[in-house]
């Protein structure tokens, strides 16, 4: 395989993220409000991070949510095990698609870094770190 | 870094190629790949010449010392060590100073902005509203206790839960937050210092370090972008232009993809000063690695590539 494919592989991957951050804005924009209603408050969440998780990192709080709405058994710990019940199909099968996409992604990412270290290592390319 | 140049100022009569030939030995008919790579490098180190078949005498010159040419050296021309940009060349001070604080950020950002991330993340994140609250709600209960709605034995047993669970957030970063007394000693006082009013320092103590840190976080991104446009800009080299691009740009998406990554984690894990210090190395070092990763994948296999070119990017940074 050239060399150049994989380069515009890996760059693919990388652009992929990028892409991602509008997607969970725009989830964030259209999760149910039932959602942060029952479930972002005390008990599930301490309030360090009920404060934590909003302004600028609210779109981490939409991506917590997002994989508990793909998976629920993920929530046992904090007794959020029904929170798929109060969104439509569509979210739940778009915020599965989009953690486990953001999943592959880094596993792509890192498995490429550490390979192409390893590759470099191999063939005596100079590493500049 | 320091390196090693020569020093000429221009004379009547002398063109860049002449004072080319006459310091390293050779032409555009000679060696024609290396004087331009010479030339090339020459008009990086002087970014006041802006056509090179138009130079000024008087101006000073600064020229590459290449250990490869011959040993032939323009008579007048000194050898001097210094910064890249840090010369008599033809600039106000204030503005001279200026590129000499961009090269040296060029060159040592790293070091700056890695354990600077580090550090305003988790301080940004131990220090939000939610910690700095149990310390207000010791005020409030104060306040309770005064007006009788609550007894003193419950008093102190609240308000030793609240430290507490302060404590148990901020973990080991209560040595660096309260080096003497630790935060009960703090919240004791030693001035006869009433609860309520020790509440309000405390609190606006923790509020104004929590600026320092959520702003030094901003900064620090700003000097990051900042010194990779400066390096992308002074690099004469096409390729290393490239590789420091998509250096910048792999390690800030990562940075953001492992930031969403770490909200899965979350999910499942409450956030103590651990959660914080793995957030906030775990990112930072992460996307710092993947970066270089991304720059040498650039290197080995993509190099037929000229992003910077491509998306202007070169354009914008000059």
């Amino acid at each position: 395989m050239n060399g150049i494919y994989i380069f515009y592989a890996y760059m693919s991957i990388l652009g992929s993220i990028l892409l991602l951050i509008p997607c969970v804005l725009v989830m964030q924009f259209l999760m149910p409000r039932a959602v942060l209603e029952t479930y972002w408050r005390e008990p599930y969440f301490r309030p360090v991070e009920l404060a934590l998780f909003t302004g600028v990192l609210a779109p981490m709080r939409t991506f917590m949510f997002m994989w508990g709405v793909a998976f629920p058994r993920f929530g046992r710990k904090r007794n959020i095990t029904e929170v798929h019940h109060l969104v439509p199909k569509w979210y739940r099968v778009v915020s599965a698609a989009l953690t486990l996409w953001l999943l592959i992604a880094l596993f792509l990412i890192c498995a490429s870094v550490v390979a192409i270290f390893i590759y470099a290592y191999v063939i005596g390319h100079p590493m500049r770190l | 870094m320091a390196f090693s140049h020569y020093e000429y100022r221009i004379r009547e009569g002398d063109t860049l190629s002449r004072i080319i030939y006459d310091m390293y030995g050779w032409t555009p008919h000679n060696q024609p790949a290396t004087y331009r790579g010479t030339l090339q490098g020459l008009l990086a180190m002087n970014p006041h010449i802006t056509d090179p078949n138009m130079i000024r005498a008087g101006d000073m010159l600064r020229l590459p010392d290449n250990p490869n040419s011959a040993s032939l050296r323009k008579p007048g021309a000194t050898l001097s060590h210094g910064s890249e940009f840090v010369s008599d060349l033809q600039m106000p001070r204030s503005e001279r100073e200026q590129v000499a604080a961009l090269a040296w950020l060029a060159e040592n950002t790293s070091w700056l902005t890695i354990p600077g991330s580090i550090a305003a993340s988790a301080g940004s994140n131990l220090l939000n509203h939610g910690n700095r609250q149990l310390l207000a709600d010791i005020g409030d209960l104060y306040a309770e206790y005064k007006a009788d709605r609550i007894s003193k034995s419950t008093y102190h047993a609240r308000r030793a839960a609240k430290i507490a669970e302060f404590r148990r957030n901020i973990g080991p970063f209560e040595k660096l937050l309260y080096p003497r007394k630790g935060v009960a000693g703090a919240m004791r006082g030693n001035r006869g210092l009433l609860p309520s009013t020790l509440s309000k320092t405390q609190v606006t103590y923790l509020r104004r370090m929590a600026g320092y840190a959520k702003n030094g976080g901003i900064v620090l991104t700003g000097v990051g972008v900042t010194a990779a446009c400066a390096q992308i800009a002074r690099t004469v080299d096409q390729k290393e232009k490239n590789e420091i691009f998509i250096e910048t740009l792999a390690s800030t998406l990562t940075g953001w993809g492992a930031g969403l990554a770490i909200s899965l984690l979350l999910y499942s894990n409450p956030v103590g000063w651990g959660t914080a210090l793995v957030l906030a190395i775990g990112s930072t070092t992460g996307s710092w690695a993947i970066g270089k990763g991304s720059a040498m994948l650039y290197d080995v296999f993509g190099n037929q590539v000229d992003l910077v070119r491509g998306l202007a990017v070169d354009k914008v940074c000059k």
